[in-house]
């Protein structure tokens, strides 16, 4: 590979770099791929010498994971709809007035973005206890919803930004009101920021585990990382390639997502960028 | 109305028109503070009230908790263990967020731009894949990759005469530092990424004619452009890095014996096996006030206009 990165000219010492970082980066996928389609099992790591769907047949044996993956795409799409429904709300006056308080309120988002969630579970049960909602979908939706609420805010006004200001004026005098002239005239078109922000949150909620296994008890309701989880605990320290093509499958609509979204979900995490 | 300049606009118009502004801003901020106040801020609210009792899981003091004041507090300060956790908390965001996110971060996005178009997509491609899946599954790929003997890491640095050993036992900080610097590089990489890519060719251009070399570039042109993405990055990362739990929990539960016992792993050992909920929750405000504090001294140093 040096000799290659030497033929193309590039200088050694970078090669050397590329080289590192594709080891670091990549043998820990290569586990992942390798464990899950290989015939070889146990615990010791060879080549695989023959693929096999068999991992992949195994894991939907295991009652509830077909409904797990269910849950887990309502309670991600749902939650995510909240939230992009929220940010889009709050994300204009952010954008758009200069009041006292933003700043405040914009670096109080920018903090509760990265409120630690072990810190809030407790009190968060106690709360969902007393209310009843415990074991509940809508509430625990509702919930993940609020968790991505903030981090949509901050992404979705940059976007916000980005639109001239003078399509909504001219909104207002055809008669539209604040409200109606921003859902009608900017939020089309922020469409491509509603989706990256879109695909953000239902990441988010698709990988979150504390809340749906704290926050629900019946088995059924259960989505994915919760299940699987379970399954680690329960069969992993023995059946290396069913976790392995468990977590691939767990894996396969968040990278589908991310690819489906192209280089934009980079560029949209340029959250503030370089001021002109 | 169209065409009509502020500096243009009399007085009692431009009155009018800042309350309406002031009515629309509470319009569209009502519903969403509303949800954010209700599911996030209450809780944190709660907790601090919790933090200041003696509440428990189970038991009398689960139905009946009585107040203790900062009794929680000044057992929680005078506790070997806490601070033994706080070192490790300490340890794991120095090294996994700032050196590493956020530095190797800064340094991929310098190096990527130099490779030619396939090996730079390559290596992308692994980072970010790295990153988008989900951190148990991050958590599962790492505890195999490690396990030893026979594990895919043992074998390669047995091609180096590396000895097998327990990498999590003998190693434990450094190979979770490993473990979360593989999973959240791809933040800054892509952050760092398009700051630089959105600073102006030509000041580049420039540096090189008047003879600027690398270090100067980066520390006179790169640096200060890309300061507000900077900041953000070192928040957020700061903030995800000190509130980790299901990587560590899994690979290595805290131990061995405090080595690793970052502060969330030891609010969960304290809320959810000690049954101590009052004591967990002081941790957790403990650590809210970390988190807050580093990230207040982050935007002032590092500085960033809105």
């Amino acid at each position: 590979m040096i000799a290659l990165a030497r033929k193309i000219g590039l200088p050694t010492g970078i090669g050397i770099v590329y080289l590192i970082m594709t080891l670091f980066f990549g043998l820990p996928l290569l586990w992942l791929f390798s464990a899950a389609f290989s015939k070889v099992t146990g615990i010791a790591w060879a080549w695989p010498t023959a693929l096999t769907f068999n991992n992949f047949s195994g894991v939907f044996k295991n009652p509830g994971v077909g409904l797990s993956f269910f849950n887990a795409g309502i309670y991600s799409i749902a939650s995510a709809l909240v939230a992009l429904f929220l940010a889009a709300l709050a994300g204009y006056p952010l954008s758009r007035f200069r009041f006292r308080g933003r700043l405040a309120y914009m670096l109080s988002i920018l903090f509760i973005t990265g409120l630690p969630i072990t810190a809030m579970i407790v009190p968060m049960y106690e709360m969902f206890l007393r209310l009843g909602w415990v074991n509940t979908r809508w509430a625990v939706v509702l919930m993940m919803g609020a968790l991505a609420t903030p981090i949509s805010i901050w992404l979705l006004k940059a976007f916000i930004d980005s639109v001239d200001p003078a399509l909504e004026e001219a909104s207002w005098v055809d008669g539209a009101n604040r409200l109606g002239g921003y859902f009608r005239i900017i939020v089309p078109l922020m469409r491509p920021g509603l989706v990256v922000v879109f695909i953000l949150n239902f990441l988010g909620s698709w990988s979150n585990f504390y809340v749906p296994f704290v926050l629900f008890s019946s088995t059924s309701k259960l989505p994915v990382a919760v299940t699987i989880y379970e399954f680690f605990g329960n069969y992993g320290q023995v059946y290396y390639g069913q976790l392995a093509a468990f977590s691939l499958l767990y894996s396969v609509p968040v990278i589908g997502l991310y690819l489906l979204s192209g280089g934009r979900l980079g560029s949209t995490l340029n959250v503030g960028g370089v001021k002109g | 109305m169209i065409g009509l300049r502020h500096d243009a606009v009399p007085e009692r118009t431009r009155r009018y028109r800042v309350s309406q502004e002031a009515k629309w801003g509470l319009t569209f901020l009502s519903l969403p503070s509303v949800v954010i106040v209700f599911f996030l801020g209450f809780p944190v609210a709660w907790g601090i009230y919790i933090s200041l009792t003696n509440l428990a899981l189970t038991g009398a003091d689960a139905v009946h908790p009585s107040f203790v004041g900062l009794t929680n507090y000044t057992e929680l300060f005078t506790s070997p263990s806490f601070w033994l956790s706080v070192k490790a908390s300490m340890e794991y965001l120095i090294g996994s967020g700032l050196v590493g996110q956020v530095g190797l971060g800064l340094a991929l996005a310098l190096l990527i731009r130099r490779l030619p178009v396939g090996f730079r997509q390559f290596l992308m491609g692994l980072i970010v894949l790295s990153w988008v899946i989900p951190e148990i599954v991050t958590a599962f790929i790492w505890s195999s990759y490690l396990q030893t003997p026979g594990g895919l890491f043992d074998v390669v640095v047995g091609l180096f005469g590396i000895v097998p050993q327990s990498w999590l036992y003998r190693y434990p900080m450094t190979f979770l530092i490993l473990a979360n610097i593989w999973r959240g590089t791809a933040f800054s990489l892509l952050v760092f990424g398009a700051a630089i890519e959105a600073i102006p060719k030509e000041l580049f251009d420039a540096a090189q004619i008047d003879g600027a070399n690398g270090v100067s570039i980066l520390g006179r042109i790169i640096l200060p452009l890309i300061r507000n993405s900077m900041a953000t990055a070192l928040v957020l990362i700061t903030l995800w890095t000190l509130s980790d739990f299901t990587l560590i929990y899994v690979l290595t539960a805290g131990g061995p014996g405090y080595a690793t016992d970052v502060l969330p792993v030891f609010i969960y050992q304290n809320s959810f096996t000690y049954y101590e909920l009052g004591y967990g929750t002081a941790l957790s405000v403990v650590l809210l006030l970390i988190a807050s504090g580093l990230s207040l001294l982050y935007l002032r140093l590092v500085g960033r206009d809105y």
